[in-house]
């Protein structure tokens, strides 16, 4: 027959409810409940708590289910976004394009501050000079 | 069976009725695997009540367990080819997957501020929340809530689910003389709190 602190801590374990207890032990258990008053107390107070949390019971209603089961079956409906393309083409030059994008603005900007007009150059009449000499 | 070809005429020639009762789970998740949306509002249909109800219990609120919920159920969808029959049972599998959601749920939560906090734990009245059937249930659901989170989610999985200890342990990732433990200190800590709830006052005896 089992110990009264082995009985302790399977009730600790399983609850009261034997039939959850492990098979070997049920008997012993049974035999020391009927011999034992502190057992049987102990089993008794493993009773209460178990039936105390029986009223641990959350209920759902069915919209509830029904909202969470169609949102559920839909994310399978809706597949990820893909990304574009380009961005699948490009994404890994990102950092090197807008750092030439940057460099190349900087640039044009000096530029047009140092010369005043850096896309001014030859008039028609220098053009057509630089023609004549050619020819 | 074929992965990939999820419209194919060779999965359609194969095709389970996933009403059936008798299909395992195991069978659902192999044409889920290949992408079969019956076969997966089978599975949802068999597990959803469960695992509300199992985040429920671990969060405590109920449009935070629906979240939770659904979240369980899109990773299975999303993860179905990584689930290995010989590893883990399917019910094991899932509940781990659900019980890592409520932890981490509650992790996060636990850097909310507490307005933020507030706002958040305020329940909705009516049918859709969690209806719990009396000040009794209340006051053990409260108790429950305040465990320690692997304590909590030991004694909801052995005592509510039902699973043993050894189903437990694989769910929890833990030994099964730790899942015991936890089991064991959960018990008595409630006991303790709950000793003087008079079941018989409120019409439950």
């Amino acid at each position: 027959m089992i110990s009264l602190s082995v009985f302790r801590r399977l009730l600790d374990l399983y609850g009261a409810n034997l039939a959850r207890w492990p098979e070997s032990t049920r008997r012993s258990a049974r035999r020391l409940r009927a011999e034992s008053t502190e057992a049987e107390r102990r089993w008794r107070d493993a009773q209460h708590f178990d039936r105390c949390l029986h009223y641990f019971d959350p209920q759902f209603g069915p919209s509830a289910l029904a909202r969470v089961r169609a949102g559920v079956l839909q994310a399978t409906r809706d597949p990820a976004p893909r990304p574009f393309m380009w961005r699948m083409l490009f994404q890994p030059l990102m950092a090197e394009a807008a750092l030439f994008t940057t460099v190349a603005v900087v640039g044009l900007t000096i530029g047009l501050f140092v010369t005043g007009n850096p896309f001014g150059g030859a008039g028609d009449a220098d053009v057509i000079q630089l023609i004549s000499s050619i020819e | 069976m074929a992965r990939g070809m999820t419209f194919g005429a060779s999965v359609v020639a194969k095709r389970i009725n996933p009403d059936a009762e008798t299909v395992s789970d195991g069978a659902l998740m192999a044409h889920i695997a290949d992408g079969d949306r019956e076969a997966y509002a089978a599975l949802v249909d068999r597990y959803l009540v469960r695992i509300l109800r199992l985040a429920a219990r671990m969060v405590g609120n109920a449009s935070d367990a629906e979240d939770i919920a659904q979240d369980v159920f899109m990773r299975v969808w999303l993860h179905a080819k990584t689930w290995r029959p010989a590893k883990a049972q399917f019910g094991t599998w899932l509940y781990r997957i659900a019980v890592n959601r409520c932890l981490d749920h509650r992790r996060r939560r636990w850097f909310v501020s507490l307005d933020q906090a507030a706002e958040v734990e305020d329940p909705k009245p009516g049918t859709d929340a969690i209806v719990f059937r009396n000040e009794t249930s209340r006051l053990v659901a409260k108790a429950v809530a305040t465990l320690p989170d692997r304590q909590r989610a030991a004694l909801i999985l052995c005592h509510f689910e039902e699973m043993s200890v050894k189903d437990a342990a694989a769910a929890l990732a833990l030994s099964v003389s730790a899942v015991e433990s936890l089991l064991v200190r959960a018990r008595r800590t409630l006991r303790a709190r709950l000793e003087t709830l008079d079941l018989d006052e409120v019409g439950y005896a």
